[in-house]
């Protein structure tokens, strides 16, 4: 939704404007123009009217409503100390529908564990992709599999630790997972990466920890020091191809803490979640 | 002579009942005003703490809240629910409640100030307006237990007294 221009919405990684009655069409002239009370409204109805309460998550841009639907937001940003304070003037939301696919992950499984014959555990894994090519809900699909385990493989159930900052992975609701994240799965919802690692290594004594989009510098070192704490790990990071996101400087000392035993990378090639390569990085 | 004494029985009561109501209103004024900072005091704490969203504090708020306050936090949160923004929800609410309630005009005139203000801004800034509105209503509150303390017995003795008046008068 963006302030006096056509709705939007994209199918199956098409842009379709929307008319009035609700169809879609290509053409922006016959499409329903959104107004600036129809961007207040439907921020007044995502927020509950309590701005407050996504104070932390505005200064990331986008705020993630109960399902784990993450709507971008575009307006006025301002700065206080050279970081971002707010975002006021919203005249953009962009809806990003989440969705649980049971089973995204079920032929990644097998290519991931440590010992195939007599399976006892799984590699730590990074999963690599430009945005949108299903990350999020392979990860997702990923640590259900492990939490519950396969007796058809010989994966045991593991102890999992979710940390979930902008609550997308398990898209809890009042500390409750909405999406299946398997049984032997604790949720760390909103909580950074870097203080999520350290805070389940002390607390909640994880076999796998599972955290989304790795970025900074603290989220790297965080992971390491999970991985030193003999921990499997599996992550997200943004990337189109292995090559390039070997080369990208902050993630460095994961290759040479040989912290991930497998990199899978994803495309939409034939839809999100298409495996194209899985390597062992070690 | 038995129509008279019915009359006078009459006069008496009224003028007795609406003495009395009078002089609830002035009892019952401090303790809804007590308990309505009370429920600021922890709407503060679930914004500044919980950072639970407005319906959900004001649903929580209705349900510990005694009559007729928890109808404040009640009806917003059900106004809020049905699409309606803050500020309206808020401010319909308050007319609702006072209307029902012992507090004046001049209490509903502090609560309405807070409609403007309410979810709008950051956790900061929030609990500055509603501590000031506590401030606001603490200060009615004192003024209001002087008020009890002059006129509650005075409202109930004129309501009695008044009566007794009339009989004499009509006799």
């Amino acid at each position: 939704m963006r302030a006096h221009r056509p709705l939007t919405a994209c199918f199956a990684g098409e842009d379709h404007f929307i008319e009035v009655s609700g169809r879609r069409c290509m053409n922006p002239i016959h499409a329903y123009g959104v107004t600036w009370e129809d961007i207040q409204a439907t921020w007044q109805l995502m927020t509950h009217g309590s701005l407050y309460a996504f104070e932390e998550e505005m200064k990331r841009g986008y705020i993630t409503l109960p399902g784990g639907h993450r709507v971008g937001i575009a307006g006025k940003v301002i700065l206080e100390r050279g970081e971002v304070h707010l975002i006021r003037d919203i005249a953009g939301l962009n809806l990003r529908i989440a969705r649980a696919v049971k089973g995204a992950a079920k032929d990644v499984v097998p290519r991931i564990l440590s010992r195939p014959k007599h399976a006892v555990s799984v590699e730590s894994t990074l999963l690599i992709s430009p945005p949108q090519c299903g990350k999020t809900t392979m990860l997702r699909d990923l640590a259900r599999i492990v939490s519950s385990g396969d007796p058809s493989l010989g994966l045991k159930a593991h102890k999992v630790v979710i940390i979930d900052e902008r609550s997308e992975i398990a898209a809890c609701h009042r500390g409750i997972p909405q999406h299946d994240v398997g049984p032997k799965t604790d949720v760390l919802d909103g909580c950074p990466k870097a203080e999520g690692a350290l805070m389940a290594l002390r607390a909640l004594s994880p076999e796998v920890i599972v955290t989304d989009e790795i970025g900074r510098i603290e989220d790297v070192n965080a992971l390491i020091e999970a991985r030193n704490g003999g921990v499997c790990v599996m992550a997200t990071a943004h990337g189109k191809d292995w090559e390039e996101v070997k080369k990208r400087p902050i993630l460095q000392p994961l290759w040479e803490s040989c912290v991930f035993g497998r990199v899978v990378v994803l495309s939409r090639r034939r839809g999100p979640g298409t495996v194209e390569s899985v390597h062992c990085s070690s | 002579m038995n129509l008279r004494l019915i009359g006078a029985a009459a006069v008496m009561f009224s003028t007795t009942v609406i003495g009395f109501c009078m002089s609830q209103k002035y009892r019952e004024r401090p303790r809804q005003l007590r308990d309505l900072i009370d429920s600021l005091q922890q709407l503060v704490t679930e914004v500044s703490f919980g950072m639970y969203s407005l319906p959900e504090a004001f649903a929580a708020l209705s349900r510990r809240s005694s009559f007729p306050i928890g109808l404040l936090y009640s009806r917003t949160s059900a106004l809020m629910t049905k699409g309606l923004s803050v500020e309206k929800s808020w401010s319909v609410a308050v007319t609702e409640m006072v209307s029902k309630s012992a507090l004046t005009s001049t209490d509903a005139a502090v609560l309405q100030r807070l409609a403007v203000c309410l979810g709008r801004s950051d956790r900061n800034d929030q609990v500055r307006h509603l501590q000031y509105t506590i401030g606001r209503l603490t200060q009615a509150e004192v003024e209001a237990l002087r008020e009890r303390d002059r006129k509650a017995k005075l409202s109930l003795y004129l309501g009695w007294g008044t009566g007794v008046c009339t009989v004499i008068l009509l006799y």
